[in-house]
């Protein structure tokens, strides 16, 4: 289940491909639009390490998407998020007033989690519970090392 | 190797068989209560009593593979012994329910009319046999024992005769009793005197080693015979290492000694003895019998025909039941999916776990653990519901809870967390936070690229001399114009056809430009050995980075 961790290398690598590749030299970019670019090929160098992983192919199926409809990515996280927040502080509030509930109220908890994570995790809308959490944990390794991939080339750079 | 040597003997014994067809005249001589031959065909008879012995040889040498301890020597010489005198009175036509090698054998000792070319033929076999069992450094002195007895015998015939026989019989029952309980220490009382009888003095010195063997005029109870017919036929069953692998060959093994079995009279004991082989170890009949699908009305039926002496019905439900739980162990191993199938087939459990749940739990259970697999053999455990439902949920939640455990190990600060609902929240919580560092690092890198070319000839000077990043690192004061620009444009330089027209082309990252990653290599080497060297220093400013993010303010998860 748990495949190898990508070597930082190559995920170095086709980050810097794709960014060459996006020709953000061009000075008529934007910082945004540079920003967005950066981010793509960082997504897309994620993705292309772990091909076989289902989030891989449903991020790059998203991207793709999104790169012709030229949408903003992280708007769209935000929004899920504060969705998932604010549903499970009232779910809190009604666990006190009711303890002989508490394992139904968990169990909504759990589930509203659920489906927060489900679209933290690119593809996760058409997993199921097991498959999400493999998901997941494979998507978290890469996150990790794209993070830390990304912070190098900062650090080097400044 | 085994199993060469067991064809080359069963081979000879054949080959005795074929020669010594004419020699029926033996077997009239001395064994006044065999039935007189009723088959049709001579032919068939004959290879059909004589696969069955070499079965009985081949049953028999695995028995002592699988249970290498001295008392079962004698057994496997008595029923090598038995198989060319057996071949050589299967001419006469005996029908299967009916023969009794063991009959044979005692007559053999016990008559003195048996010819001695016979007991070359013996010696034959038996000098093979020690020299398949080298492992057993007591083996030749028994085989010579064993050897001595009978040749130094000129038994009384007639009235001795059924008594020597079933004091035969006792003894080699006894023999396969005593191989995991203290050897030698129960069954001095039941030791027959068949050897004693023909021996005008029995050789204690030898026998030394088989201590079942002591001579003991006290006659032989049936008990113990059963207990052996039963091991017989149960040896199939024997779960365990390097049992399974010759299950699939035992399979008419079981057969036959069944069918050997149902020759020997007596009481049979087949309720407690059964179960002990089925699963290979411990001894608790009636729960295995409940884990075959005949049930326990199976067994019941076993232990009723048996004193009757109606043999066939027992065989073919031995047989059967033998068989079944064979396939039923081997599918076990081989699908193996979780653990508790495995233990199930390898040990015997105790007596709360159903048959029932295997077949629904086969059924139920289409999740594949590994991609050749299709089912998960899984067991209700003790006092739990074992419809097919539960098990699958069961599963279920175990995979869950195992992929919550090595999420727990990845994501940091979890270890104290108890409970999916909180492991879940850390969960989206990580993994919103990694995703807004990538954000912000791009935003970053972004802003660290402020294009410019002014710089770009001096840098290009210094990268072609050094790596970018060690010139990086040696001139500190390097000014800060657009590293990340020039270090593409550098790039860019050398291979110029390598940027395409369009502005952002979205294109399979698998076929990466080789003399891309030929250029880069060695400074991606640097960079990412210096970015390594400095991956504390990283973790530490990644914790301001947090705080700082642009898209973090809007990001309040409680905790």
């Amino acid at each position: 289940m748990q495949n190898t961790i990508p070597s930082k290398q190559v995920l170095l690598k086709t980050f810097l491909t794709g960014l060459r590749r996006r020709n953000i030299t061009n000075k008529g970019m934007t910082l945004l639009e540079r920003k967005r670019a950066i981010k793509l090929s960082a997504d897309l160098a994620m993705a292309s390490v772990r091909k076989e992983a289902k989030w891989s192919n449903a991020l790059m199926a998203d991207l793709s998407r999104k790169f012709q409809r030229k949408t903003v990515l992280p708007s769209k996280h935000r929004h899920v998020v504060i969705k998932g927040n604010k549903v499970s502080t009232h779910k809190r509030g009604a666990r006190r007033r009711c303890a002989a509930k508490a394992t139904a109220i968990a169990k909504c908890i759990i589930r509203k989690r659920e489906q927060v994570l489900r679209r933290l995790v690119p593809g996760g809308k058409c997993m199921d519970e097991c498959t999400l959490l493999d998901e997941t944990l494979d998507y978290l390794q890469l996150l990790k090392a794209q993070v830390d991939v990304m912070r190098l080339l900062v650090k080097a750079l400044e | 190797m085994i199993n060469l040597f067991i064809f080359t003997s069963s081979f000879l014994s054949l080959l005795v068989l074929i020669s010594g067809a004419s020699k029926t005249d033996y077997f009239t001589s001395f064994s006044p209560d065999l039935p007189l031959p009723t088959s049709p065909s001579p032919t068939f008879s004959l290879i059909r009593d004589s696969w069955s012995t070499t079965s009985n040889i081949f049953f028999s040498l695995f028995y002592l593979y699988i249970n290498p301890e001295r008392s079962t020597t004698p057994l496997l010489l008595s029923s090598h012994l038995s198989l060319p005198h057996f071949l050589s009175f299967s001419s006469h036509h005996i029908p299967l329910s009916t023969i009794n090698p063991f009959n044979h054998l005692s007559s053999l000792f016990s008559s003195s009319s048996m010819d001695r070319d016979l007991f070359s033929h013996i010696d034959t076999d038996l000098n093979s046999i020690s020299y398949l069992s080298l492992n057993y450094d007591h083996f030749d002195s028994a085989l010579s024992s064993i050897v001595s007895s009978p040749s130094a015998a000129p038994t009384p015939p007639g009235p001795n005769d059924s008594l020597v026989l079933r004091e035969l019989i006792g003894r080699l029952g006894t023999i396969c009793n005593n191989k995991s309980a203290s050897v030698g220490a129960g069954d001095h009382s039941a030791n027959t005197s068949c050897y004693s009888t023909p021996l005008s003095s029995p050789p204690k010195s030898s026998l030394h080693p088989l201590p079942n063997m002591n001579p003991n005029p006290n006659p032989m109870p049936f008990a113990p015979d059963p207990g052996f017919a039963d091991r017989a036929a149960r040896m199939p069953c024997f779960g365990g290492g390097p049992h399974m692998a010759m299950s699939g060959q035992l399979s008419r093994v079981s057969s036959s000694q069944s069918l050997m079995d149902a020759g020997m009279t007596g009481g049979v004991q087949l309720e407690g003895e059964l179960p002990v082989r089925e699963n290979g170890a411990g001894g608790r009949g009636a729960n295995n019998g409940r884990k075959r699908k005949a049930g326990v009305k199976g067994k019941g039926k076993e232990a009723s025909l048996a004193s009757s002496g109606t043999v066939n019905s027992k065989i073919s439900e031995e047989d059967q039941s033998a068989k079944r739980c064979r396939p039923d162990c081997k599918a076990g191993e081989k699908k193996g999916g979780t653990e508790e199938k495995n233990g199930n087939c390898s040990e015997n459990n105790n007596g709360d776990r159903e048959n029932k749940n295997d077949s629904d739990s086969n059924n139920a259970n289409a999740k594949p653990v590994e991609p050749p697999k299709d089912y998960i053999h899984v067991r209700a455990r003790r006092g739990q519901a074992t419809d097919s439902h539960s098990l699958a949920e069961r599963v279920r939640r175990e995979k869950i809870s195992e992929r919550m455990k090595l999420l727990q190990d990845l994501v940091p600060g979890c270890n104290k967390v108890t409970g999916k609902a909180v492991m879940l929240d850390e969960i989206i919580n990580y993994v919103q936070s990694l995703q807004r560092q990538v954000e912000f690092l791009s935003m970053k890198l972004a802003t660290v690229n402020t294009p410019s070319d002014v710089n770009m000839d001096n840098l290009l000077q210094k990268d072609m001399q050094q790596p970018l990043y060690r010139s990086a690192f040696s001139y500190p004061n390097q000014p800060q114009v657009a590293p990340l620009n020039s270090l593409l444009a550098t790039n860019s330089i050398p291979n110029l056809g390598m940027q395409p027209s369009s502005n952002l082309p979205f294109d399979g990252f698998g076929n990466a430009n080789p003399q891309i990653g030929g250029f880069w290599e060695d400074d991606l080497q640097s960079v990412v050995q210096m970015g390594f060297g400095q991956n504390q220093e990283a973790a530490l400013s990644s914790q301001s980075f947090q705080g700082s993010g642009p898209s973090s303010s809007d990001m309040k998860i409680e905790l």
